[in-house]
This record gives structure tokens, C-alpha cells and sequence, in this order.
């Protein structure tokens, strides 16, 4: 049971990653599809994409899964790849299930282009994110240490 | 025996025992004030020792078996972490991860990582990593110090 429940965390924590992916990839490939004339994205599309943004929030998830501390290179090994792992998959889910059937070469790499600007984006505002708190909790360590020295 | 107090502004509260010859009377009021002490008894190469937790960096559970790491040495202690987690709450001391229960007291600073996590480093220049899990309580903990600090 407290594998379930255990899961059941994890699973939800993904979930946000994998429904901002996903609905991300869906509104730029219907951009996409909108710029060169065509109105409708097929729901088998959509499915493909709401399934690998799902796969793709688990392995970004799995990157930093260890509890043990990374070193420098090891966690920057681990940024690139948080970056590069979804745009390659991406590249090859959409040349595998012919996405962009009929349209020039050029709009093609755009869209591949606009989606891998999408994940550098998305992992430029979490490490603002992750800054600003790190600034926060340190301050507060800050405080608490100095409420203890008054103390003593 | 005569009983003085006197109230201090600042500092630490103190209690100070002058005696000539240590007699039941006194040992017996020692031991009395001593009960709100906690201290945690390690073993290392087959003897035990008395820890005080502000020496303890942080307990760290191995194969079942859970250990105590001070500046000095590592003691095996016959604990659970669940237990020391509780029995030493009030003196700094949280569950980072799956496997740590770490004294904050011996934080010196922190960094905010992907995937949610917290590493934090040790005043012996060694890291601890607080996990998803845990970096919500931790950051929850510090905030309600200073806001009751504060009010």
C-alpha cells in the first residue's frame, strides 16, 4: 500500500510537468499547422504528444532522481541532458509519426527550433525560481543563526 | 541550603550549583535537572558514549543499522530514525531524506536544485542533500521560526 501511495506522490508531482509539456507541444504544433493553412490538429497527434510529454516529464524527473549530492560537471551533465533528451525524442517522435506531412523543410526545423527554445525557457525560469528561493532560505538560515548567537 | 535567583536580560539561562562536598542532596537535584537534557548514547569499537545532539551533524541510516557523525568520530546508536527524528525535533534536528535526520544547527548554507531539491552544506564542509519530499518541510520549518520571531 505505501508503494501505491508512494507512486501515487510521484505521479502527481510529473503530472504538472507532463500536462505543461504536452499542451505546450500540442499549441505550438497547431501553430505551426495554422500558419501553413491547416485549422485542425488530429487527435491522434494530440494523443502522441500528450503521451511524450508525459514520457518526457519522467525523464526529466529521473535526471535528478538520487538523493546523494552531484558534483559540478555531473549536474551540468544532467541540465544539458534535461534540455537535449526531450528535443532529440521530440525530433524523432515527429519524423517517426510524420507530423508535418507536406510541409517545406524549413518550417519543419522552425517548429523543432521553436520547441527546443520552449524547454531552454522553461529551464531558464526554474533556475530563476531555484535562485530566488536559495536567496530566501539562506537568509533565513542567515537570521536563525544570528537570533542564536544573540541568545548565547 | 539557601536558594538564590536573579533574573538576567540576556544570555542563556543558567543554573549554578556551589557545593563543598557533593552530598546525595545535591547529586539527587543534579540528576533532577539533568532529566530535560537529552543526550544520546553511541556506541564505537565496543564502548559507549554520552553525545550531546548539538555535537551531531546528522544520523544517517545504513543497512538498518543508524549512525551519529560528529567533528569527530561516527557512533552506531540504537535508534530508529523515526525515533530520533522525534525525540530530537525541538533541537534542530529534521529528516532531509529517505535515509538522513540532519541538526540545521550545522547548516551553513543551502542551494535550491532541479528536480526540487535542497543541497545543503555542512559547517564540516560536507553536503546533505534534502530531498522533493523534505524541502517543503524544511522551508516550511524556517519560515514559521521567523514569522513567530517576528510576532
Amino acid at each position: 500500500m505505501s508503494k501505491v501511495r508512494k507512486y501515487l506522490k510521484m505521479e502527481a508531482d510529473v503530472e504538472f510537468f507532463a500536462c505543461v509539456h504536452g499542451a505546450s507541444l500540442i499549441f505550438l504544433y497547431g501553430c505551426i499547422q495554422w500558419l501553413n493553412g491547416i485549422e485542425e490538429v488530429p487527435f491522434s497527434v494530440i494523443f502522441q504528444q500528450m503521451v511524450l510529454g508525459y514520457a518526457i516529464a519522467w525523464i526529466q524527473k529521473g535526471l535528478f532522481w538520487k538523493e546523494t549530492t552531484y558534483t559540478r560537471v555531473e549536474y551540468g551533465i544532467r541540465e544539458v541532458m534535461w534540455n537535449v533528451i526531450p528535443i532529440v525524442l521530440i525530433v524523432v517522435t515527429g519524423q517517426v509519426f510524420e507530423w508535418l506531412p507536406g510541409v517545406s523543410r524549413w518550417i519543419e526545423v522552425a517548429f523543432y527550433i521553436v520547441i527546443g527554445c520552449y524547454f531552454i525557457m522553461v529551464w531558464l525560469f526554474l533556475k530563476y525560481i531555484y535562485k530566488k528561493e536559495t536567496e530566501e532560505i539562506n537568509q533565513l538560515l542567515k537570521n536563525r543563526r544570528e537570533r542564536g548567537e544573540e541568545d548565547e | 541550603m539557601k536558594i538564590r535567583m536573579q533574573q538576567i536580560v540576556s544570555g542563556e539561562d543558567e543554573i549554578l550549583i556551589k557545593y563543598k562536598k557533593m552530598t546525595p542532596e545535591i547529586k539527587k537535584l543534579v540528576e533532577r535537572l539533568s532529566e530535560n537534557e537529552i543526550i544520546i548514547v553511541g556506541k564505537k569499537e565496543g564502548r559507549q558514549y554520552r553525545i550531546l545532539p548539538k555535537d551531531i551533524y546528522y544520523f544517517e541510516s545504513v543497512d538498518e543499522k543508524l549512525f551519529a557523525y560528529t567533528s569527530m568520530a561516527e557512533y552506531q546508536v540504537l535508534y530508529t530514525l523515526g525515533e530520533v527524528e522525534e525525540k530530537l525535533s525541538s533541537e534542530g534536528f529534521f529528516r532531509c531524506n529517505k535515509s538522513f535526520v540532519v541538526n540545521i544547527n550545522h547548516i551553513v548554507s543551502v542551494k535550491s536544485e532541479m528536480g526540487n531539491r535542497i543541497d545543503a552544506l555542512m559547517d564540516n564542509e560536507e553536503h546533505v542533500i534534502i530531498s522533493r519530499r523534505y524541502a517543503k518541510t524544511f522551508r516550511e520549518m524556517l519560515r514559521k521560526e521567523e514569522k513567530n520571531e517576528q510576532s
